[in-house]
């Protein structure tokens, strides 16, 4: 019983690190993509960080 | 669409295009009691509004101020990422395959498309691989915390509760199927508020001919007048790979039925591939960043039903829609890989 609820622990943990791993990914992501792609979008984004879009679509 | 005022010191970007459905509930996430004119400016505001837990939740997140609505706008979507790895990793311990196939919840349709578009329907997906997770022969708590989220989060989230209903009464389980059928009440109620007893919408984007949406797409593909020649034969061959994922998801699914696979995560499967084969909304249909994101449940729950077998093969239909989606990315790609290697 005790090595079940370990068990169950354990795949709790994994797949709390590997959730936040894969969100970590996906802001790193959008970070890039507005830092680098997104300032290109338009003159009012480059010159301000105010004037960028939102949602980054 | 037009910023209503009390917007105007954000500066928004204008798209030439009228831009994508993120910027509705980007609208929404700032006043979702309709209290500062945003449902004024919101084409089908009613219609829109119905996709209240996202919006909601940023602004329960923000405080109701709006000068945090953008972090905790951007909180709300990446947290949906985290459930649902969180929930597909757990599931697929539990289907005996590496829990590492949990990260292929990046790769839903839903997911790419609302962290670049910040659209809703990530959060439908993780609720999904929640509701795969917890779905039973008799619903606790969870399950049904998750449908009635499901059913706030898009009114197509209502096929969920649907299809669990319909099983729990055809398994005689009364008292499960009418707590199932309870969680759509907060949406109903929800909807019937906003729609102030006008007619939905909602019909209009189904039919009676089976597949109609989706054979006029293949027989009818998009222009794409602003691309080279090179990017219209690539957009065309990958929108029909698209495609082919759709009708190999519905496969899937006749061969759940075929093998009469019969418990809550097929129901809904079967109400889920029905809706499919009627869904004949051009707007729905128009390309893979629209179906994809919308038919997302429906091949993320074929996906993990069958994934305890050949994992590969289960998400196979997934990953051919995002091939067509990933064309969409190309600019974006090579544009952080400029940024990051000063090229």
């Amino acid at each position: 019983m005790q090595l079940k609820t370990r068990e169950r622990q354990g795949a709790h943990t994994r797949a709390a690190l590997l959730a936040l791993a894969g969100t970590l990914a996906l802001f790193c992501w959008q970070f890039l993509t507005v830092h680098y792609t997104m300032a290109a979008i338009g003159p009012a984004c480059s010159a301000s960080r105010a004037g960028c879009p939102f949602p980054i679509s | 669409m037009p910023v209503p005022d009390f917007l105007k010191s954000e500066q928004l970007y204008h798209f030439s295009h009228g831009g994508y459905d993120g910027m509705v509930y980007h609208l929404i996430a700032h006043d979702p009691w309709m209290r500062k004119g945003s449902a004024d400016v919101i084409a089908s505001a009613p219609f829109r509004y119905q996709r209240i837990l996202v919006p909601a939740l940023a602004w329960l997140v923000a405080f109701g101020q709006d000068r945090w609505i953008h972090p905790a706008y951007f909180g709300v979507i990446l947290a949906f990422a985290f459930l649902g790895v969180y929930w597909l990793s757990l599931f697929a311990s539990r289907a005996g395959v590496s829990p590492l196939w949990g990260l292929a919840f990046i790769l839903t349709p839903a997911t790419i498309t609302s962290v670049d578009r910040m659209t809703v329907d990530i959060a439908l997906a993780a609720l999904t691989a929640g509701f795969a997770l917890y779905a039973s022969e008799s619903p606790d708590w969870r399950v049904l915390v998750v449908l009635a989220c499901a059913a706030l989060t898009r009114e197509t989230g209502a096929l969920l509760i649907l299809g669990y209903a319909a099983y729990l009464f055809a398994q005689k389980n009364i008292r499960g199927g009418l707590l199932a059928a309870a969680t759509a009440v907060p949406a109903a109620a929800w909807f019937l508020f906003l729609s102030h007893g006008q007619k939905s919408t909602l019909p209009g984007y189904g039919g009676l001919v089976p597949l109609a949406g989706f054979v006029h797409r293949v027989a009818r593909p998009l222009r794409y007048r602003h691309f080279s020649a090179l990017e219209r034969l690539a957009a065309h061959a990958l929108d029909l790979v698209a495609l082919a994922g759709v009708a190999l998801a519905l496969f899937y699914a006749v061969r759940l039925l075929v093998r009469r696979t019969w418990d809550g995560r097929a129901a809904v499967i079967y109400v889920l591939a029905l809706s499919v084969v009627l869904l004949r909304s051009g707007a729905v249909w128009f390309d893979a960043y629209a179906f994809g994101r919308v038919l997302t449940p429906f091949l993320l729950l074929t996906a993990m039903v069958s994934m305890g077998a050949r994992p590969l093969a289960a998400f196979l239909p997934m990953l051919l829609v995002d091939a067509r989606i990933g064309l969409n990315f190309v600019t974006q790609i090579t544009g952080v890989f400029r940024g990051l290697t000063r090229l």
